[in-house]
């Protein structure tokens, strides 16, 4: 094996090749090889960094120097001074809010400096299409283990006593899950892996699987083994190609090396996986709904009980765990049950990968240990609100989470203190909202994904979340009445109790979690026709302040419906009535002016 | 094992649901999606109940009892969200008269105006009186809907024959998607879009005929609401009476609930409770038995041919007039037709009449050509006793099942719903066959094979099935297979279900023996089946073949005499007649064809709907029917006719004087009758009786030229009833006819 003084890794994930990570690669190449670096100096494309507000990124191994948002352009100068003259190039490092002087070091960023990974122990170090990369971060060694060394007994005990709950949002104890599943006589039995991510903002499974996916190989192959499997399939969604290819790159590798296929490892056990490309619903991502696309039915969920380990694809045993499980099993039987009981809290042992997103400075994918608070998540990780604004609530667990409020920020993050507050894990979506946000307009985005992903299957979530949006509608349309609200509880109570799966049942969260938090901000919307964080529309104006307006016109010409008139030096005025709110001339209002202000409530001012 | 529901014990066994074991205790779940002939579904989640020390609330229609389980079905918190869905539901459904304050007086005073093209409310809807989501309205006590009403987008469609869409009126229950997969394998309906979009419809938005759909109408028979209707019903009264009657249009057996209203028939359904149909039935059955008893060619008087001409005349100068011209000839001189759609009752005395008195030449129908009677026929040849006997179960119940050129929809539609439930049980389904056939769609394994060449296709099976086994037999090559339209892929595929998935069943029609090259195939077939443990199952086609086989058994033809025929007496399917060149031309039978007017006397008999008697289905069950319906004009049963007809040439002794007397002499005089308590038919029907020996003479007795060409002559049209053509006369019928699925 060639030896490389410098290795240039490029983070390869979903949001920096977007931001152009493969134009860079190539440049870096392009640059390293003109200068006949080519034998000292390794570009490599790893998985994501999860910093992703920040690419495209290149971190400098071995020093960890950490560049971001890179352009080609400046591919010359960086590979001039740091590779040649050894010189790191400080106008490329992060710089963190409210600070001037740049943090060098991967390691010293606040961003990564308050990760545990476990889950995404590779990302960012190894090449995902290199099963010699995963290899030699001792990949593959839990397999092996658990093949040679342990009876399948031994595997379930060992993850019983690890205390790993499933992270796809219920939390059921994975474990115990296996343990049904194995005790069940019908053969063959299946595992699954739950790829299906499909709430907004969540990017957490779609990263696992672009960085790691031997990572989920592994632990499917260690499941496999417990319960006694000799099929499994990944339902990858298809909105995730190169998740898929990595996958496919993945499982073709470990064929070939005897990791996967027939008489794995000459120990005589026979596993194999096969990739099943889920159309995008978001119901398939319930698990029966799930085992259905998989047959290849319409994407339905069926009543449980029974539960897939005794019942599920074909009828069969079958276990389904989320990518992230998967990918904690190789961990937990390498470095053994205790060492992740260690982590966590009583009920909530390990690390949990969120996606954190909003308002917030450092956007991106985040590993920490359960029971880490709120607060060090949203400060400590994320850096806080950009714009100096203030932080209001943060929304956890996607369509069927919660909005949990500023009082709550101390509330450590594990399955029960989510749930008691009216959110829950979900698959771990954190969307952080300042006070720009207005909670009527939240819960009323999310009820209408609800609306449009519910199945149809069951009533009352077919109908009854329509029914809430068309009330949130009516309520953010100023339209609303105070037995609105008493309907509102007591519909989202109907399909709390009525629904027939989890997205249905869970589907209310965000009204009744906003209800209990921002009660005030309805009745706001209802009794003074008001919005107090003047985004819904139909209770907002805008008006031009005489006094402050220089009559540049700028506003006249950006008003796509000409509702503003005014000549040049005079003041301008807005037609309420042909206003449209889209708020172009805030926008284009030069702010040493400051004319457009926007306001809300009776009488146009507040 | 017991359970508490609302504090009272119950006992139950095997595996009910709890709405199951609720309903049969009288403890009213209303419920909308669940329906006793589908899988538990869980989705309208009206029937949820409380279970002790389980968390929330399951459906009552999806859990099983269990022992000693806690159950609450009326708790105020399950009341109140019971009507919270409800309500939402309604919401999308046109409800106005459901919460109007006039409703009682409505109910009490107004007749349903249907003749509206969309329903906006109860009395504008066909389902009203029989509406589900009504009764569920009231079973929950709803007064109001807090929501404003939504009305689904989209027209009624009405493109299709037979059957309406509306989908405004849908509630998204699913039987319909659900009966149409589960039940009739036809997956012709699906759910269409997702979420608060979703609707029910057909692939590509086509019509149901485009589809694939065979227009069983089990669909509408589920629907709760009025969303999918009989067209034909959308317009008329509701019925003021119900009577159940057999369908007479194929050998299945179903029973029908015929709805009527002032005598008149509105609509038939299929019973649920009909042992042989258990509330399926097929297009015919379903839709056209209006069509076929008030057809303008039904024969409602008698005629008398005068002066060349057939002219109306009374039943006494009709019966004078036959008798007069039969008693003039002597014995050999008279061939006589009988039909396979006659009761048992009509058969019994036609025989003892043209066997007694007439001493006909021949009696001639359709049983030789039948696929019991060439199994009986062969069964007696080499002394072996063939059952002729199954249970529909049974097939259900089936490993394998080879189905031999029969399109099962059509010609066996019952045993097509038994075949679905096999397929769904894990059984594997062969089909082989000449034609493309819808059958075949759900097949795992085809063979289309050139009409003649059944025999070597059996034996190479059998050769297979050795293989199989682990025998060294050579199989033929692959370009000997591709002439029998396999491959030898599909050959192993279909030896080995055979040897691996029992039993095997081999369902066989009156096809079979023409396309498969008669007589020789069968013998095949038979060793095969020997070979793998299997049953052939004769499956024919006619209302009473396998009753008129038993009945024409215990009367063989004996006489010796080789004079000429001079007379017919036509009571079933005869080649055509040149009117003047037969002699004397007596003519029974319900509708005019083309001998009618070949006759000189035309003797006008009742249908099945209008008579009481017994039919043995495919099956070998014998079941009593009617009368359903006053006879049409002035019909008469065929027994009746006959003996009017005996008694007038002085032999009235001989013939039975009532339908009872006749099912009494059937018992005493056809051995596969012998001691069946007849005269008191249990409406399970009785089995017939498999005779291992049998005593009489084997049927293959000489038969004139002519009268054996109409036994067993052209195959027989499904759509045939009594000489009328059910897909010629009715326009939908034939649309779907024209529209077989094509072989997938």
């Amino acid at each position: 094996m060639k030896h490389h003084r410098t290795h240039l890794l490029v983070c390869a994930g979903t949001g920096c090749v977007s931001c152009g990570a493969f134009t860079l690669k190539e440049a870096l190449e392009k640059e390293v090889a003109g200068r006949g670096l080519q034998d000292e100096v390794l570009v490599v494309a790893t998985g994501c960094n999860g910093f992703c507000e920040r690419g495209p990124i290149v971190v400098v191994h071995p020093e960890g120097i950490f560049y971001q948002r890179l352009t080609p352009e400046d591919v010359p100068f960086l590979v001039e001074e740091h590779l040649v003259k050894g010189r790191p190039v400080q106008k490329f490092m992060y710089v963190p809010p409210a600070e001037a002087k740049p943090v060098p070091k991967m390691t010293d960023i606040d961003f990564f400096k308050h990760q545990r990974l476990i889950v995404l122990r590779n990302r960012g170090r190894i090449d995902p299409e290199k099963i010699e990369e995963y290899i030699a971060y001792d990949g593959y060694e839990a397999m092996a283990k658990a093949l040679t060394e342990m009876t399948p007994e031994g595997i379930i005990a060992e993850i019983s006593a690890s205390g790993l709950r499933g992270r796809g949002g219920a939390g059921f104890p994975t474990g115990r899950k296996w343990a049904l599943c194995r005790r069940e006589k019908a053969e063959p039995k299946y595992i699954i892996c739950n790829g299906d991510e499909g709430d907004p903002g969540a990017f957490m499974d779609r990263s696992v699987l672009e960085a790691d996916p031997h990572a989920v190989v592994e632990g499917m192959v260690i499941g496999a083994r417990a319960i006694g499997a000799e099929k499994g399939f990944l339902y990858i969604r298809d909105e995730y190609p190169l998740a898929v290819q990595r996958m496919g790159v993945a499982l073709g590798q470990a064929r070939e090396l005897g990791l996967l296929g027939k008489d794995i490892l000459g120990t005589g056990f026979d596993f194999d996986l096969e990739i099943v490309r889920g159309a995008g619903a978001f119901v398939s991502g319930e698990e029966t709904a799930l085992i259905a696309s998989i047959e290849g039915q319409r994407a339905y969920p069926r009543q449980r009980p029974p539960y897939p380990a005794e019942h599920g694809l074909w009828g069969r045993p079958t276990v389904i765990n989320n990518v992230e499980t998967w990918a904690n099993v190789p961990s937990i039987i390498s470095r053994g049950a205790a060492w992740f009981a260690g982590l966590g809290t009583g009920t909530s042992k390990g690390t949990k990968v969120f996606s954190l997103v909003g308002k917030i400075n450092n956007t991106g994918l985040v590993e920490v240990p359960m029971g880490i608070r709120l607060r060090e998540i949203v400060y400590g990780i994320g850096g806080g609100i950009p714009g100096g604004r203030e932080f209001k609530a943060i929304q956890i667990g996607g369509p069927s989470g919660g909005c949990v409020p500023r009082d709550l920020l101390d509330l450590p993050v594990d399955y029960e203190s989510l749930t008691k507050a009216g959110a829950m894990m979900g698959s771990g979506g954190m969307i952080v909202m300042d006070e720009d946000t207005c909670m009527v307009d939240i819960a009323l985005y999310f009820l209408r994904f609800t609306e449009e992903e519910s199945c149809g299957k069951c009533a009352p979530c077919r109908l009854g979340t329509r029914q809430m949006a068309g009330i949130l509608a009516r309520i953010a349309g100023g339209q609303g009445t105070d037995d609105d609200l008493r309907k509102l509880e007591e519909l989202a109570l109907t399909v709390k109790q009525g629904a027939l799966c989890g997205l249905g049942q869970t589907a209310p969260n965000p009204v009744l979690s906003t209800l209990r938090y921002f009660r005030d901000e309805y009745e706001a919307h209802i009794r003074e026709r008001r919005c107090p964080a003047k985004v819904c529309k139909n209770l907002i104006t805008y008006d031009i302040e005489p006094d402050k307006c220089v009559g540049c016109l700028l506003c006249l010409k950006a008003c796509p419906v000409n509702a503003i008139t005014g000549e040049r030096k005079q003041v301008h005025v807005i037609d309420q009535a042909a206003c449209i709110k889209c708020g172009a001339c805030m926008n284009i209002c030069p702010p040493k002016v400051g004319a457009v202000s926007k306001h809300s409530g009776e009488g146009g001012r507040s | 094992m017991n359970i508490i529901i609302d504090g009272r014990p119950l006992v139950f066994d095997g595996r009910p649901t709890i709405l199951e074991v609720a309903k049969a205790n009288g403890i009213l779940i209303p419920s909308l999606c669940e329906h006793p002939a589908l899988e538990p579904y869980g989705a309208c989640r009206l029937c949820l109940v409380e279970v002790k020390d389980r968390r929330g609330y399951m459906p009552a229609c999806t859990t099983f009892a269990e022992e000693g389980l806690e159950v609450r079905t009326d708790s105020p918190e399950l009341k109140s969200l019971r009507r919270g869905i409800l309500e939402l539901i309604l919401a999308e459904h046109p409800h106005a008269c459901l919460v109007c304050d006039e409703k009682s007086s409505c109910d009490d005073y107004k007749s349903t105006i249907r003749k509206t093209g969309e329903p906006t409310g109860c009395v504008l809807c066909s389902a009203n009186g029989r509406c589900q989501l009504q009764k569920a309205v009231e079973a929950v006590g709803l007064e109001r809907v807090p929501y404003p009403a939504l009305r689904r987008e989209g027209e009624v469609r009405r493109d299709d024959p037979f059957i309406d869409r509306d989908n405004s009126l849908c509630i998204l229950c699913g039987r319909c998607v659900r009966i149409c997969s589960e039940v009739r394998g036809a997956s012709v309906l699906t759910f269409v879009a997702r979420g608060s979009e979703t609707v029910i419809g057909t692939a590509m938005d086509r019509r149901l005929v485009d589809s694939g759909c065979r227009f069983c109408g089990a669909c509408v028979d589920v629907c709760p609401t009025g969303s999918l209707a009989d067209r034909s019903v959308r317009y008329e009264r509701l019925p003021d009476s119900e009577v159940k009657a057999l369908c007479p249009f194929c050998a299945q057996g179903c029973r029908l609930k015929i709805g009527l209203w002032d005598g008149r028939v509105v609509e038939t359904l299929p019973d649920p409770e009909g042992p042989a149909n258990r509330g399926q039935a097929c297009v015919k059955g379903r839709f056209l038995v209006k069509t076929a008893v008030g057809h303008p060619r039904r024969l409602l008087r008698p005629m008398v041919r005068r002066d060349g001409r057939l002219e109306a005349a009374s039943w006494d100068e009709a019966l004078n007039a036959a008798a007069a011209g039969l008693k003039a000839l002597g014995d050999g001189q008279i061939a006589v037709t009988a039909s396979a759609q006659s009761s048992c009752e009509d058969l019994f005395a036609l025989h003892r009449f043209a066997a007694d008195i007439l001493k006909a030449r021949s009696i001639a129908g359709p049983w030789e050509g039948s696929a019991a009677g060439a199994l009986r026929a062969h069964g007696r040849r080499t002394g072996q006793s063939l059952a002729l006997n199954f249970q529909m179960a049974d097939i259900g119940r089936a490993g394998t099942i080879v189905v031999f050129e029969e399109d099962l929809p059509e010609t066996q539609p019952i045993v097509g719903v038994e075949v679905t439930r096999a397929v769904r049980n894990g059984a594997t389904l062969v089909h082989i066959g000449t034609e493309a056939l819808g059958a075949s769609s759900r097949a795992a394994l085809r063979a289309a094979l050139p009409a003649g060449k059944g025999q070597a296709l059996l034996k190479s099976l059998a050769a297979a099935v050795r293989k199989v086994r682990g025998a060294a037999v050579k199989i033929d090559g692959p370009k000997k297979l591709r002439s029998l339209g396999l491959t030898r892929g599909t050959l192993l595929d279909i030896a080995q279900a055979l040897e691996t998935r029992k039993p095997a069943f081999y369902l066989v029609g009156p096809a079979f023996l023409g396309a498969f090259g008669g007589r020789s195939a069968l013998v095949e077939l038979l060793n095969l089946a020997a070979l793998t443990d299997g049953r052939v199952i004769p499956l024919d086609g006619e209302a009473n073949g396998r009753g008129g086989l038993e009945i024409a058994g215990a009367f063989p033809v004996e006489t010796a005499s080789r004079r000429k025929v001079r007379a017919f007496y036509l009571a079933g399917p005869s080649p055509k007649l040149e009117p003047g060149a037969a002699g004397f031309v007596v003519f029974q039978g319900s509708y005019e064809d083309e001998n009618t007017a070949a006759a000189d006397v035309v003797l006008p008999e009742a249908t099945s709907f209008e008579t009481e008697g017994t039919f043995v289905n495919v099956e070998g069950r014998v079941q009593l029917t009617g009368p359903a319906l006053e006879p049409a004009g002035e019909a008469r049963p065929g027994w009746r006719i006959l003996a009017d007809l005996a008694a007038r040439m002085d032999r009235a002794e001989i013939l039975p004087s009532s339908g009872g007397d006749a099912r009494k002499d059937l018992a005493r005089t056809v051995a596969a009758f012998g001691g069946l308590a007849m005269a008191a038919l249990p409406d399970q029907g009785l089995v017939l009786h498999e005779e291992p020996a049998w005593p009489g003479a084997v049927t293959d007795a000489p038969l004139t030229a002519r009268a054996a060409a109409s036994a067993g002559a052209a195959p027989r049209d499904p759509d045939d009833y009594k000489g009328l053509n059910l897909a010629l006369e009715n326009k939908s019928l034939k649309l779907v006819r024209g529209r077989r699925c094509p072989r997938s």
